[in-house]
């Protein structure tokens, strides 16, 4: 006689991908059965079907409550909580990491919003778009709908707070030690959720099309995710973890985890030196009046700046 | 008339015994008292390490044990540079540093002019030179054989250094922080000289654990510290050899000069610093009034007793106190199969006594030997006094117990009006009324400014936003002294020494904090009577009106000395146990918090000095095998043992860990304030002044929201100018009915955790809201605009079953704590649903 499928049954598998700017990198595998359902869908059906795995999973995983009890406080003397209340004009988008990351001259452009103002691109802006409505239509209802069953399913996980930061327009501000400007951070979502009863975590999560492989090797959004954890804790006090989640079907896992941990190889500030380092060119773009020449290859064709960047290609 | 016919008696007057013992200088003779001479005793023997619990009535001269360190120099050789005082309050510490200045100069001491005796101060104008003489002040004393000892007396404290900052920096540029400031004292004006330090526990506590510094970065600090108190106290937890050399090893490595910063974000030139200005308090040292520390301050105490007794070069502490125990309630063990834990009353000094034990240290008690006769070798420190009992019939719902004694402060004014007070001041000519609520002080003040016609001087938490700067300077202790008529509450009946006030009404809450503020009467020598005022509810009075009328008209003894037996056998003090509720117990210093609060303290000091010792203990590290082997972490294991056999806590370091790990969420500012002494929950409150500028005031929101009206206007609390300055009321949260199940669950999950305000304000949302009353201030969700609110720790309670209900509401009534109702109609409090705990 085959058991109906119960909530002890694992939807979620991790695998420990390695150390990405200082924090710990996981890879988020669904279960063979729930794979096989994933194959094959069209991008809709994907997508839904992605949004109910990952509600399941956070909600139940073993494996992944597991490596979310390692996860502590990432933290910086250089790097403290901001108030957002001096004004759109005296924040960065923490974007501008990203930019930084793709092209020096993108970002010193992104640090002078006053200065230069930048183009539409509209498949940039749909593709955001299908981030913000994953969150809204798949996401949020999805975990909504498990927490109501949750007496009968008998979950042990329990949320104490869902944002939608894009419909919420909530931001978690920073200070960089010698940045007049503050950094705004504007995740997709972010879920409090307390597991077991036992202890308090804060996710974070950034929902894009790019495949996680492209993500991890070429690292754009992952300084990002850092500073969006460290915002986040900064915030509440709870410790936070960072969730990448592609909306590419091709893309193997679905979902990265950045859990910042202890261990022998990532002592104290030697976890964020490389973060450090970002912010600290960033506050040199604020301060510099020269426009900077792109540090290598950059990718103009969907830079938001081209129209008024010298070196555009 | 509330107010029915009264009792009186008298108390006898009250001597202390003199010694033999006289020490001379050259211009005066001090004359020592018994206990002083026992005192002395000691500190002469500089080698021994003594931790003295001095019991002694309030004036019997415990303020002069902090000349005791300078008067063994005088007698035998220059053993002490110092000596540290260490007041429950601000107020206290600035009155104590004036008594002894004016004690000096009793023995013939002479004021020096600061500005001669620094070149760098040498151009301080004339108003400079009196702010520097508020917190300040030099003396040459003449010995009696040949020449003179410079004394200075210091006053630290927050104001005291950011007022001090503000003149000294225009004569030495390079003086921009406090820390500098500090060190410009300790180096320059303290260096030579014999100091006296005036403080409160937060200096020496902050300074020797590092954390003195910029909130955020002395919060990571303290997070890293943290983290590797958790690593240890698995260690230990493990109890094996093999763990605990895997723990010393990776200890060695992190204290490396390479990993110090990347592992602790601190370094030992940071580290050596701090404990250059720490220095400053390597003296003896003086705990006073050590009865009036309460609550978490209790935990903190131990914490900072630990450091001082670790700092061996100290040699003495003193902890006087004017009762002889501090109970405290600790939860017991388990008893039965049923877990049943047995609740038990126990001496918090039994846990001083066994930790100073352990550390090396002999613990002697002294106490003074008084009289309420006067006989040869005795000098009298208190006069008779007549006292009234006035039996109040308190009106409306029927109340008894110490509620009634709650109440009882709301109808002084009619006591005033109804019993012959006004013809007794008139003839006296000075008085003074000490309730316990800031609104029973404004009220009665109002009141006895009509009654006599000439104003009064309140003297409570609340300054500025009633009287502006001003009053604030008028309310220094010397304007006290000289004010004829006095309002106040304990904030100046924390040993505060009026001399010559002789006439009062005192109202209290239990009979500790009568004796205290009765203290504060019939001070001194003479002939004449003190007369004092204790209304008491009727209920109370029908329970002893048999013993009162006994001793109707009679003198009895003020304590009993075993030396002055009367007919009727019954003390003043033994009679103020049965005439007020008996105080409660310290049920805080038990909790998770108050365990963590007197430990964690002891462990960022044992790091710091790890770290500052890092070469020595480097070397010990490698070899060790036990934990005696490496300095520090002996004793500190030597604190886990005494707390877990006074506390009778199984597996403490268990417990302790997972406190730490799944209770204790808060950034690093939150981890800041939670780590302070005291609770620091204050909020700036502001007021238009009749000249209509804007008056400020930082003041505990709890303690404002019971006694001022607020209203909270564009992120910033107000004065509610359109009703009467002072209110009997409460802070509270209300649910929206619709919200009632939502915060229930949030409340079960979220029980017995410490997070910060703005994330509890921001899971709870918008269907909650502030009251004061029966007034709304705002939803809760508005105080985010109000930064300095997001950062308070919080300990969230949830009421799922009586006992907790009946523990939030007592800590609603006595502490910091907001009880969270169900907003029913016409916004009065339905259903208790929790509380939070403002840390």
């Amino acid at each position: 006689m085959s058991s109906s499928p119960t909530i002890s049954e694992e939807t979620m598998y991790v695998k420990k991908l390695g150390v990405y700017y200082g924090i710990t990198a996981y890879a988020l595998y669904p279960s063979q059965s729930t794979l096989e359902d994933l194959h094959g869908l069209e991008l809709q059906s994907y997508v839904s079907s992605l949004a109910d795995w990952l509600a399941k999973g956070i909600l139940s995983s073993q494996s992944l409550f597991k490596i979310l009890t390692s996860a502590e406080p990432l933290l910086s003397p250089e790097i403290r909580s901001g108030t957002g209340l001096k004004g759109w004009m005296s924040s960065l988008p923490a974007r501008i990491l990203d930019d930084f990351m793709i092209c020096r001259t993108r970002a010193y452009y992104t640090a002078h919003p006053e200065l230069f103002k930048s183009r539409r691109i509209v498949d940039m802006e749909e593709s955001e778009k299908r981030g913000e409505v994953f969150i809204r239509r798949y996401f949020i209802p999805k975990i909504r709908k498990l927490v109501d069953k949750a007496v009968e399913k008998n979950y042990k996980h329990e949320i104490l707070k869902l944002e939608d930061c894009n419909k919420e327009n909530k931001k978690y501000y920073l200070i960089y030690k010698g940045l007049e400007k503050e950094i705004a951070c504007k995740p997709d979502m972010v879920a409090i959720i307390s597991f077991y009863g036992k202890f308090l975590r804060t996710l974070v999560f950034e929902v894009a099309e790019t495949d996680t492989h492209t993500v991890l090797r070429r690292k754009h959004v992952i300084p990002r995710i850092l500073l969006y954890i460290i915002a986040t804790y900064l915030h509440y006090g709870i410790p936070s973890v960072g969730f990448y989640i592609s909306l590419s079907p091709k893309s193997s896992p679905p979902t990265i985890v950045f859990i910042p941990k202890g261990g022998k190889q990532q002592k104290g500030t030697t976890r964020i030196r490389k973060l450090i380092q970002i912010l600290e060119d960033i506050r040199n773009l604020v301060l510099a009046t020269d426009v900077p020449k792109p540090n290598r290859n950059p990718i103009c064709s969907h830079c938001v700046y081209r129209p008024i960047c010298k070196f555009a290609m | 008339m509330i107010v029915e016919k009264s009792i009186f008696f008298y108390t006898s007057p009250v001597f202390v015994k003199l010694s033999d013992k006289e020490v001379k200088l050259r211009k005066g003779t001090i004359r020592l008292r018994d206990f002083q001479y026992e005192l002395l005793k000691r500190f002469l023997e500089r080698n021994s390490l003594d931790v003295i619990l001095l019991n002694a009535p309030t004036g019997a001269g415990k303020t002069l044990s902090l000349l005791i360190p300078f008067l063994a120099n005088v007698e035998d050789k220059w053993m002490y540079h110092g000596s540290v005082g260490i007041y429950p309050s601000r107020e206290l510490a600035r009155d104590q540093m004036i008594s002894i200045f004016n004690l000096l100069i009793e023995l013939g001491a002479s004021p020096v002019d600061i500005r001669e005796l620094y070149e760098d101060l040498k151009d301080l104008s004339g108003d400079e030179l009196e702010i520097v003489n508020e917190y300040v002040r030099a003396l040459e004393v003449e010995l009696d054989d040949s020449g003179y000892i410079p004394v200075i007396l210091l006053y630290v404290t927050s104001e005291s250094l950011n007022r001090l900052r503000g003149v000294i920096s225009r004569h030495k540029q390079n003086i921009t922080s406090n820390k500098e400031l500090l060190k410009y004292l300790r180096g320059k004006v303290a260096g030579k000289a014999f100091r006296i330090i005036f403080t409160v526990p937060e200096y020496p506590y902050l300074l020797a654990t590092d954390v003195y510094q910029d909130f955020h970065r002395a919060g990571i600090w303290l997070y890293a510290v943290l983290k590797e108190l958790g690593r240890f106290l698995k260690t230990v937890e493990n109890n094996d050899e093999g763990s605990l050399r895997k723990w010393f090893r990776e200890l060695e490595v992190n204290i490396d000069r390479k990993r110090l910063f990347e592992e602790y974000y601190t370094s030992r030139e940071f580290t050596e610093n701090l404990a250059d200005i720490f220095l400053l308090f390597r003296a003896p040292v003086f705990f006073d009034e050590f009865h009036l520390y309460s609550g978490f301050s209790l935990a903190s105490f131990i914490s900072l007793l630990y450091i001082f007794m670790y700092e061996k070069g100290i040699g003495k502490i003193v902890i006087s106190s004017a009762t002889p125990v501090k109970t405290i309630l600790v939860r017991g063990k388990e008893t039965t199969k049923r877990n049943y834990k047995r609740e038990k009353r126990k001496d918090f000094l039994e846990l001083v006594r066994r930790l100073a034990e352990r550390m090396g240290y002999i613990v002697r008690e002294i106490s003074s030997n008084t009289s309420s006769t006067p006989r040869k070798d005795f000098v009298q420190i208190r006069k008779k006094t007549l006292i009234r009992i006035i039996p109040v019939s308190l009106r409306g719902k029927y109340v008894t117990g110490a509620p009634a004694f709650g109440t009882l402060q709301r109808y002084v004014p009619e006591v005033l009006k109804e019993t012959d007070w006004l013809d007794r001041y008139r003839r006296m000519g000075r008085s003074m009324i000490l309730v316990d609520r800031v609104a029973s002080v404004l009220e009665i003040k109002d009141t006895v400014e009509k009654l006599a016609g000439e104003k009064a001087l309140p003297v409570c938490s609340v300054k500025v936003l009633f009287h502006g700067d001003k009053q604030q300077l008028k309310t220094s202790k010397i304007g006290i002294r000289e004010t004829k008529l006095i309002v106040g509450n304990m904030a100046i009946a924390f040993g505060v020494d009026i001399k010559g006030m002789d006439l009062g009404v005192v109202v209290a809450k239990d009979h500790l904090s009568a004796l205290q503020k009765i203290g504060r009467y019939g001070r001194g020598e003479g002939k004449d009577i003190a007369e004092i005022y204790l209304p008491v509810p009727f209920s109370k009075y029908r329970e002893v009106e048999g013993l009162l009328k006994k001793i109707e008209g009679k003198e009895i003894p003020y304590n009993s000395t075993g030396n002055n037996k009367r007919s009727h056998n019954l003390d003043f003090v033994t009679l103020l146990k049965k005439l007020y509720p008996r105080g409660s117990p310290d049920v805080l210093v038990r909790q998770g918090v108050g365990v963590f609060k007197a430990i964690f303290p002891a462990w960022v000091y044992t790091l710091t000095n790890i770290i500052r010792e890092r070469s020595e203990i480097r070397e010990q590290l490698h070899t060790a095998k036990r934990v005696e082997d490496v300095k520090y972490i002996h004793y500190f294991v030597v604190l886990l043992e005494e707390i877990e056999k006074f506390f009778e806590i199984d597996k403490l370091e268990r417990k302790l860990r997972k406190f730490m790990r799944n209770r204790v969420y808060l950034t690093p500012v939150g981890l800041y304030n939670l780590y302070s002494y005291r609770n620091i929950a204050g909020v700036p409150i502001k007021k238009y002044s009749r000249n209509k500028e804007i008056l400020e005031e930082v003041l505990d929101l709890v303690t404002a929201g019971r006694n001022i009206p607020l209203i909270y206007m564009h992120g910033e609390f107000w004065v509610d100018e359109s009703r009467k300055p002072y209110e009997y009321t409460m802070l509270w949260l209300g649910v929206d009915k619709a919200d009632i199940e939502y915060i229930k669950s949030l409340l079960g999950k979220l029980d017995n955790k410490i997070l910060t305000l703005r994330f509890l304000v921001e899971v709870f949302g918008g269907g909650v809201h502030l009251l004061q009353g029966r007034r709304k201030v705002c939803r809760i969700t508005r105080l985010l605009d109000n930064m300095h609110l997001w950062n308070i720790p919080i300990l969230l309670l949830y009421a799922g079953n009586s006992k907790k209900r009946r523990i939030i509401e007592y800590l609603s009534a006595i502490a910091s704590m907001i009880p969270i109702y169900v907003l029913e109609y016409d916004n009065e409090q339905g259903e208790l649903l929790g509380g939070i705990y403002l840390l």
